[in-house]
């Protein structure tokens, strides 16, 4: 082989290396803040969810969710009964194919917990209860 | 070697070299264009996102749906107000095909009341704008709905039909 | 002697259009990877920066906010209001613009600034009909009593580019459209002519605000509300002014409408409304269904107008009925 084509070879494929590290460079730093706007803006959806669960009224019962988890936590009343309105709502709010995870917490404590633990979520602003609770719901991503 | 054999060798050689570069070509190609691809599907995926969001915050944000208790709002939608939108919407399409043009269908459902019921306050589903059974996928959000002759909250969802 | 000068060449011109063809394809990437990274003269940017802001406007309608748009350099936004389609549009430095529907925007006809300032004010009458988007750049020197409370984000300077007066007039309750005259003789302390003058009058129930805004050349236009009275601040022109306006009155037409049907459904609904209080739902279509006041030049739009419709709703809510807004 000339030496000219060998040379030739060698700068095309420093070149075609360089703009291969050069792409994936800027994809990664590129990558970084889309994902970032994607979870301020879809956070929107989660926020809506959580504040319709927590607000909406029982069949036949006077109460909304939020005034029966906040007996929950307060005098461990009917926790059981919560949790599985709890979960009858959910069913309501979200089709099958979209995961969550919604946790009911009492100061710290994990007190009900219901849905699937997700990888990654888009997380809803924590729904404050007002005894030392809070509500938080992820939508698994 | 004779320089007839010189030359064919040569020939050869720099057919070899081009041939090899080719395939070096195509092969970085197609890396680069299945990238590219991978790329413009997330952008694809962001930019739909950011346009339902936009739709979903200016629905729930408008006078015409968000409900209300002598003046003052909170994160809601006013179910009597959604009732009663149809009317309005058949009056004044120009402006809200203006609005929300860009998506195919947008209505709530009750998923506790009827989807045939169209009778306010057991209504099963109240329609926005479009049609729901257009071609599109489905982009969901549950929503809060108040009736305010009952003062009660329901589960509802709002669904936009657009591209996905 | 000569097949071997001709196999010779051949591979000279192998040679040669090997090198051709990698350099192309190598220039061709470098080309295509500098073109994907670049402007086009601004375009692009531009292209961009206008579906954010109509997507950040968007937002602003719901929200109210006040807030400083930092383009990180010297941006130019153009609003044309269309009076015909009744419609905004925004341009960006002259290259890309977009419709502006549903949104309504007092501004001047040209913004032009690295910071541009933006904040929102709700237009009540008396329910919410829509949220007044405001951009300005420059500094408005705002002369008013203290009896006038506009918001800290209107931060009139101690010296402005542009001069207003707010003058109180309380027999604008008595008179009409048509018997006011935009005569003055308000100077500003350098004995200057004001660009604007604002005559107000408020209203005893709730301190909003209606009146007459005097544009430069003694033209007259009719306000309602303090938001729209802020509005005027930003609005250069007569005819921008009442072009927007316009937009807004549409707005009230549609909302009204809507509440004008949600009574109707809540009178078949409402079973736990007293039925001797019937009459109160009655009133309060009247008040609001009232086509003369809406159907009229919106010149005419009064405080008692909106007081009835105001005090109808309160009634129905203190009797435990479930109210219009």
């Amino acid at each position: 082989m000339k030496r000219g084509q060998a040379e030739i070879i060698g700068l095309v494929i420093v070149v075609l290396l360089l703009v291969f590290a050069l792409i994936f460079f800027v994809k990664i730093k590129g990558f970084e803040d889309d994902n970032e706007s994607r979870l301020i803006r879809s956070n929107l959806r989660a926020n809506s969810a959580l504040n319709a669960l927590m607000k909406v009224h029982i069949e036949n019962d006077k109460k909304q969710m939020k005034d029966l988890v906040d007996d929950c936590i307060t005098a461990s009343k009917d926790c059981d009964s919560v949790e599985r309105k709890l979960r009858e709502a959910l069913l309501y709010a979200f089709e099958d194919n979209i995961n969550y995870n919604l946790t009911v917490y009492r100061g710290d404590v994990a007190d009900i917990s219901l849905g699937r633990t997700c990888k990654s979520s888009i997380n809803a602003s924590p729904f404050i209860i007002r005894s030392n609770g809070k509500v938080e719901l992820k939508i698994c991503t | 070697m004779s320089i007839n054999h010189r030359g064919q060798l040569e020939i050869g050689i720099t057919t070899m070299v081009l041939i090899v570069f080719i395939v070096l070509l195509l092969l970085s190609l197609i890396l680069y264009f299945k990238f590219t691809y991978l790329e413009l599907e997330e952008d694809r995926t962001t930019l739909l996102d950011q346009k339902y969001n936009s739709i979903l915050s200016v629905i729930i944000g408008l006078p015409e749906f968000r409900c209300s208790r002598g003046g003052i709002e909170s994160e809601c939608l006013d179910a009597a107000k959604l009732s009663a939108f149809s009317g309005v919407y058949a009056s004044n399409k120009e402006h809200y095909g203006n609005i929300f043009g860009t998506v195919n269908g947008i209505w709530v459902d009750v998923p506790v009341n009827d989807v045939n019921n169209l009778n306010y306050p057991d209504q099963g589903r109240f329609s926005v704008y479009g049609k729901a059974d257009l071609k599109g996928g489905i982009y969901s959000v549950p929503v809060s709905l108040y009736y305010p002759e009952s003062k009660k909250y329901k589960i509802g969802i709002l669904k936009i039909r657009g591209e996905l | 002697m000569v097949s071997r000068l001709n196999k010779k060449g051949i591979a000279i011109t192998f040679d040669w259009m090997f090198s051709i063809v990698a350099g192309v394809l190598i220039f061709s990437f470098l080309i295509y990877f500098a073109v994907q990274n670049t402007d086009l003269f601004g375009k692009v940017t531009a292209r961009i920066v206008s579906e954010e802001l109509d997507i950040l406007f968007s937002g602003y309608e719901t929200a109210q906010v006040s807030t400083v748009l930092d383009f990180g350099r010297e941006a130019t936004l153009d609003f044309r209001c269309d009076e015909i389609n009744k419609r905004q549009k925004f341009m960006i430095n002259d290259r890309e613009g977009k419709n502006l529907w549903g949104k309504i925007i007092f501004a001047p006809k040209n913004v032009k600034s690295d910071k541009i300032n933006v904040a929102t004010a709700s237009w009540n009458a008396p329910f919410r009909v829509a949220n007044f988007v405001y951009l300005w750049d420059k500094r408005y020197l705002l002369d008013y009593d203290s009896d006038l409370e506009l918001p800290e984000w209107v931060n009139p300077s101690a010296s402005g580019d542009i001069n207003i007066k707010f003058a109180r007039d309380s027999s604008l309750a008595l008179s009409s459209s048509s018997s006011f005259d935009c005569s003055y003789n308000f100077r500003t302390s350098n004995n200057e002519e004001y660009d604007k003058v604002i005559y107000y009058d408020k209203n005893p129930s709730d301190d909003d605000v209606r009146g007459y805004v005097c544009f430069k050349g003694k033209e007259k236009s009719f306000f309602y509300g303090e938001a729209m009275m802020i509005g005027a601040i930003f609005s250069e022109s007569k005819i921008e002014f009442d072009c927007v306006k316009d937009i807004a009155v549409d707005r009230l037409k549609i909302v009204n409408d809507i509440y004008t049907k949600k009574v109707s459904n809540l009178i078949i609904s409402d079973r736990s409304c007293n039925p001797n209080f019937g009459a109160s739902y009655n009133n309060a279509v009247h008040e609001i269904d009232n086509n003369g006041m809406l159907e009229k030049d919106f010149d005419s739009f009064d405080f008692g107008y909106v007081n009835r419709i105001r005090s109808a709703n309160q009634n129905l809510i203190s009797t435990g009925c479930a109210g219009v807004y």
